[in-house]
């Protein structure tokens, strides 16, 4: 009889202290899941970049979209800024090419890695034009390096 | 009259001005403050050797930055479109703002160099050993929430090097294999460093790292009561068990008085600093150019100097491993000789490798702060 009690006490403590483990699983997921918000409250990742013409002059950075928008005989390209090592943005280098300030990524003029810590070649985002012809741009989508924007 | 006035104050002071050695013991027992300490504590552990006063000067200053973080929250608005502004009214606006916010800065470094000197002097007279495992992770982690608290509040006066240094150190921790993104994401709030990333750290550095700091603290407190004060040397007088031993003196004066003046010097020179020197403020953030270079403060200019070798080993890899192993050295290194000495010969192995771990930190620290320039390329001489 004393025996049965005491491993029922030892059972019941069982299960309390694995729900105690289950619930603090379950708050730490719940915080986590509830700190990453499934929308963004920062700006727009669509960029307006204004009319083509404006890019008429081959190679064109936007400052506030932070890409370098190229204009060549297939179409119009839009190579994203921000170093592929640790987000800095990149610069460019006096005899072509580009440069990150942070750690000295370098890049040729295509956005290939040609030397320093980055991963990979810089990044091209795509775009698109809107009912009155503006190009936009969609920071959030990436695509190949030889994408183009057809314009007229 | 009199008389009544008297009992209001004895209903707070209870035990009166201590007068003789039964009375500061008595003293000690019953403020709720005093009685961190032991009544009585043996007297090697009253010596410089025995402590550098560097845990007293950590807890100072975070009491310090404390005090004035609260009177900065007064003014400060966590915003893109007002935090730097907020910056500029501290320093032409508001009376003793710009000394306010230098007391805070400079506090903010000695801290994390206090605390850097603390585990550097436990690590060498062995104090995470026996009874003390458990605080010396304890201590750890609360250099661990130091650094955080640097980085957090780093990010709030918004110019241009807390924008870059943060956008740097939350891509590093883009770095983590498989849940990187995610986890850069939860820190910031969003895809990139903006009102979002301003307001959490803005919350963690004001709240919830402070709140749990303070918490760490009065374990790691309690602890070092509880595992007999200071680490004194078994061959010091009176470390032993012997006759020398029982030779202990009364925490009140002898302390108290000791750590009322470490404590009112340690304010003195952040005055001092915070009178001389002014907290660094850069143009306003401006996420489509970096600054070249674009370096974060002083105590992690190490890693950004790994990570400019590679984000994930550098960024990542070694800043994990180091606290990893931090936390694992009191269950791998367990044996009990030498405990209390700065370089006994017992311990020669253990101290070498520390020692390369601090001479890889400083060196890295220092080609990462001095030795770097324009594009991270080497240059020789220090701008």
């Amino acid at each position: 009889m004393e025996q049965q009690n005491t491993s029922r006490r030892k059972f019941l403590g069982q299960i309390g202290g694995a729900a105690l483990v289950a619930l603090s699983a379950e708050a730490a997921w719940a915080s986590l899941r509830f700190a990453k918000a499934p929308v963004s409250y920062g700006p727009s990742q669509r960029r307006n970049l204004g009319q083509v013409g404006r890019f008429a002059g081959g190679r064109v950075y936007v400052d506030d979209a932070g890409l370098f928008v190229r204009h060549d005989p297939k179409g119009l390209s839009a190579m994203s800024s921000t170093c592929t090592h640790l987000g800095c943005t990149v610069r460019e280098a006096a005899g072509g090419g580009f440069v990150c300030p942070c750690h000295g990524s370098t890049y040729d003029d295509q956005g290939h890695v040609t030397g320093g810590p980055a991963p990979r070649d810089l990044s091209f985002v795509r775009l698109i034009r809107d009912a009155r012809g503006n190009v936009i741009a969609d920071l959030a989508q990436t695509v190949a390096g030889d994408t183009r924007l057809q314009v007229g | 009259m009199g008389k009544w006035l008297q009992g209001i104050w004895k209903s707070v002071w209870r035990i009166g001005w201590p007068q003789d050695e039964r009375s500061a013991v008595k003293a000690m027992l019953s403020s709720l403050v005093l009685h961190v300490h032991a009544p009585k504590i043996r007297p090697e552990s009253l010596k410089f050797r025995a402590s550098w006063a560097a845990g007293l000067i950590s807890l100072v200053l975070a009491l310090q930055l404390t005090a004035t973080g609260i009177y900065l929250m007064f003014y400060y608005i966590p915003h893109p479109d007002a935090a730097w502004r907020t910056m500029k009214d501290l320093a032409f606006v508001v009376p003793l703002g710009t000394l306010t916010r230098n007391a805070h800065r400079w506090a903010a470094h000695a801290m994390v160099a206090m605390v850097t000197l603390h585990m550097v002097r436990v690590y060498l007279v062995s104090g995470y050993k026996g009874a003390r495992q458990a605080n010396w992770v304890a201590g750890v982690g609360l250099w661990f929430l130091t650094l955080a608290l640097s980085f957090t509040g780093y990010l709030l006066p918004w110019d241009q090097l807390a924008y870059w240094a943060v956008t740097v150190g939350s891509n590093m921790a883009a770095a983590v294999p498989f849940v990187g993104d995610d986890f850069r994401q939860l820190i910031l709030g969003d895809r990139s460093v903006g009102e979002s990333a301003l307001l959490r750290f803005y919350v963690l550095h004001c709240v919830a790292l402070p709140a749990i700091l303070f918490l760490v603290v009065g374990f790691h407190l309690f602890r070092v009561r509880k595992d007999g004060g200071l680490v004194v040397s078994e061959n010091a007088p009176g470390g032993g068990r012997g006759e020398e031993g029982h030779k202990l003196v009364p925490a009140w004066p002898h302390l108290v008085y000791r750590e009322l003046i470490v404590a009112l010097a340690a304010t003195a020179v952040l005055l001092a600093l915070a009178l001389w020197l002014q907290a660094p403020l850069e143009p306003e953030a401006d996420p489509s150019r970096t600054p070249n270079p674009a370096k974060a403060p002083w105590y992690f200019l190490g890693v950004q100097e790994l990570a400019h070798y590679s984000a994930f080993w550098g960024g990542v890899f070694v800043p994990a491993a180091t606290v990893l192993g931090l936390c694992l050295l009191p269950y791998m290194d367990t044996h009990a000789l030498g405990v209390g000495q700065y370089l006994p010969k017992e311990r020669r192995i253990a101290q070498a490798l520390f020692g390369l771990l601090l001479l890889f930190m400083a060196v890295t620290t220092v080609i990462g702060t001095l030795f770097r320039g324009p594009g991270w390329a080497l240059m020789w001489w220090p701008q």
